[in-house]
């Protein structure tokens, strides 16, 4: 009996040995996405996964070549989920690098895994600006954005070229418009501006019929949100006539995922800023376009989430390439100094905090061929993340808060 | 001085469309003391399906009868197969109300997806009509004149048909309706497919201007919720003068002080609680 039990645990050790020097042994590299593909947010993380497929479909050859497998995780938009996701794919799969994940919170969480694990990441969507700012870390670096950064050029850009002088912002109460606001507002003010007037509702409004009501008096209003908030908003707007009195321009997520099928025609001529359009017509982008609706079908179209995998992914497979195999250190130096002058957005490269310097588009959105789309109007080259701003001095400020920057463009802060 | 009356008619909007929610679940609970739960996912149900009927047949009406019919039969099943083995037992009725209406929400989320849905209505409906203080959209106008129409007639029936009579005995003292000759639990399941049916057509006509997304369910059965409790749950009345009360404070509240609009949309129910917890107009047992 006690020869039997030695037996056991001996056989057992043995095993779980072996598995490890398989572990060890094995030499392909593995790449984990994640994003929410069920939920309420699968949208995102939908778009994410659709984009990364096509990348691999591209990249067939590559990835044979450097022995890569790709595994789906689906973070269901919680933060908590997203963690435990990670978690197995250290421990259990064996991957080498993440790409996601897709949504701000779940972004900074996954952040905070990232720097206990060393755990190569390749944050797509996911927006706030800590993660490549005041938070940042060595190993993770990003693809998309920072709330703030299309503001930079959107605040430049109704200043000078709409000639508004005074604004009155309508937004979600919470750390991501904060953000959109303080980009706007850091531009707007210095362009000549004259104050930018906000008004934060809960997360979740749906009327809003007595925000309408009460709206102060302005040269035109921003939505500094998106979603079902954003839609609601929308058209009240739109049913109240506000529109003839004063025009509505959109935060970057307003008219750019998802929303404009639901908000329909009333929505052409809305404006907003993004580092991505879906009315884009340069070769690159046509090629991408093209691709992604003939592998998803001709009512699917690719929006930033979509590209921002697709060129996440990319990002990832050039890295393992230069670093010639998953050696982590090499992987995340190859990352850092990642330059993609062939995005399907336009060319970008990494600042020296991991963010994406890339085209800002100004965009108009406009029926072409009987579909609504987000059309470029205005090109702002090489932004990035600081906006026109000089980095350090950007750190050392204070970070975007609900009456953070002041109001007024007259206060002593835009001097 | 428009501000004020633009504050006042989007007060009476909301209050309408709280009316219409509440009225059904207010009945419900006095007849058969089961606070539905699954209410808001009823909301959910009733919208998405009339608001896809409308895409298909461009009819408003057929829409809002749709919406409202699989409410109502959602409702039914849950009331014949599910209430009915647990009737009595509190507990167990609240978790199973509550178990309904996430399987609900979950299985539209599977088939609708998460993103927000609007309901298209024609230009006519949008545009504004003179009501001689202001003008106002038309379709806004159409909401409040529905939900004073609901209210008369549920009143009439309550007040002067045997239905009515039956429902009240049921909701005083259930056992002597029942040696009387009264069917309650047929009684029941007919309430409660009525309430199932506000419950949906409010869901396509709440579409009309708020957006249609997951979460909503609970928002609105939250909001139902503080309607019957500061109007006394169980009481028709209470409903109607709760709706009044919380959509003209949350409407104030939101035009000047959006950040506290949720403060103050909870005040009234928690001075209620404290002072008069049945309700202004429910019953002490």
């Amino acid at each position: 009996m006690k020869y039997a039990k030695k037996l056991i645990i001996g056989g057992m050790s043995a095993m779980s040995l072996g598995a490890t020097v398989h572990l060890q042994a094995d030499d392909t590299i593995r790449v984990g996405v994640i994003g929410p593909t069920t939920g309420v947010f699968s949208f995102f993380g939908e778009q994410q996964r659709m984009g990364v497929e096509l990348a691999k479909e591209e990249l067939a050859e590559r990835l044979a070549e450097l022995n890569l497998e790709v595994e789906f995780y689906d973070s269901q938009g919680d933060a908590e989920t997203t963690v435990d996701r990670l978690r197995a794919m250290e421990s259990r799969d064996d991957i080498d690098l993440v790409v996601g994940p897709v949504l701000g919170g779940t972004g900074l969480a996954g952040l905070e895994w990232a720097k206990s694990s060393g755990m190569p990441m390749v944050i797509s969507y996911s927006a706030p600006e800590d993660i490549t700012m005041r938070d940042r870390t060595e190993n993770v670096v990003r693809a998309g954005w920072t709330g703030a950064q299309p503001m930079f050029a959107f605040g430049e850009y109704v200043a000078k070229e709409l000639g508004h002088k005074r604004i009155v912002m309508v937004g979600q109460d919470y750390s991501f418009p904060y953000n959109q606001a303080g980009g706007f507002m850091k531009t707007f003010c210095r362009a000549g501006g004259e104050s930018v007037e906000r008004i934060w509702h809960p997360t979740g409004t749906s009327d809003y019929s007595s925000i309408l009501a009460t709206l102060p008096d302005g040269d035109a209003v921003l939505y500094n949100g998106a979603g079902s908030d954003g839609l609601a908003f929308f058209q009240q707007y739109h049913d109240f006539g506000i529109d003839a009195r004063m025009p509505l321009l959109g935060g970057s997520n307003f008219f750019a995922v998802g929303n404009l099928p639901e908000m329909g025609e009333r929505a052409i001529g809305g404006l907003s800023a993004l580092q991505y359009a879906e009315g884009l017509e340069t070769d690159t982008f046509l090629a991408f376009r093209d691709a992604f609706m003939a592998m998803h079908g001709e009512e699917v179209v690719p929006l930033a989430p979509a590209e921002h995998g697709y060129v996440a992914f990319k990002m990832a497979v050039n890295a393992f390439e230069s670093a010639n195999g998953d050696d982590r250190d090499a992987v995340i130096a190859a990352l850092r100094e990642t330059e993609m002058p062939d995005a399907p957005r336009g060319p970008f490269h990494l600042d020296e905090y991991g963010n994406p310097v890339q085209n800002i588009y100004v965009n108009e959105v406009q029926e072409v061929d009987g579909r609504l789309v987000n059309v470029p109007i205005e090109t702002y080259e090489n932004v990035s993340q600081f906006g026109p701003f000089d980095a350090e001095e950007y750190l050392a400020g204070d970070p975007d808060s609900r009456d953070f920057p002041p109001s007024d463009c007259s206060d002593p802060y835009y001097d | 001085m428009s501000t004020f009356y633009f504050l006042t008619l989007n007060g009476l909007t909301m209050a309408a469309l709280l009316f219409i929610m509440a009225s059904g679940l207010t009945l419900a609970f006095g007849l058969m003391r089961v606070v539905n739960l699954a209410h808001g996912a009823f909301y959910l149900l009733g919208g998405y399906f009339g608001v896809q009927v409308i895409h298909g047949t461009d009819s408003l009406t057929l829409g809002l009868l749709a919406g409202g019919g699989i409410a109502l039969v959602g409702g039914l099943l849950m009331e014949r197969f599910l209430l009915q083995r647990v009737r009595g037992l509190d507990l167990s009725e609240a978790l199973l109300t509550i178990a309904v209406g996430l399987i609900i929400a979950d299985a539209l989320l599977v088939v609708y997806g998460g993103q927000p849905v609007t309901l298209p209505l024609t230009r006519q409906l949008r545009a504004p009509v003179d009501l001689g203080v202001m003008m106002y959209p038309f379709f806004r106008v159409l909401i409040m004149v529905f939900a004073v129409l609901l209210g008369v007639a549920l009143w009439l029936v309550m007040t002067y048909t045997r239905i009515g009579a039956a429902i009240r005995a049921g909701v005083d003292d259930r056992e002597t309706a029942m040696a009387q000759g009264i069917n309650v639990p047929l009684l029941f399941g007919g309430v409660f497919a009525v309430a199932s049916f506000l419950a949906g057509i409010s869901g396509v006509i709440g579409t009309s201007y708020m957006a249609l997304n997951q979460g909503l369910d609970v928002r609105v059965l939250m909001l139902s919720l503080v309607v019957i409790i500061i109007g006394g749950m169980g009481s028709l009345k209470g409903a109607a003068v709760g709706a009044l009360i919380t959509g003209m404070v949350s409407s104030f509240a939101t035009g000047y002080l959006p950040q506290f609009a949720l403060f103050f949309l909870f005040l009234p129910m928690t001075l209620i609680l404290v002072f008069r917890p049945q309700g202004l107009f429910g019953r002490a047992t």
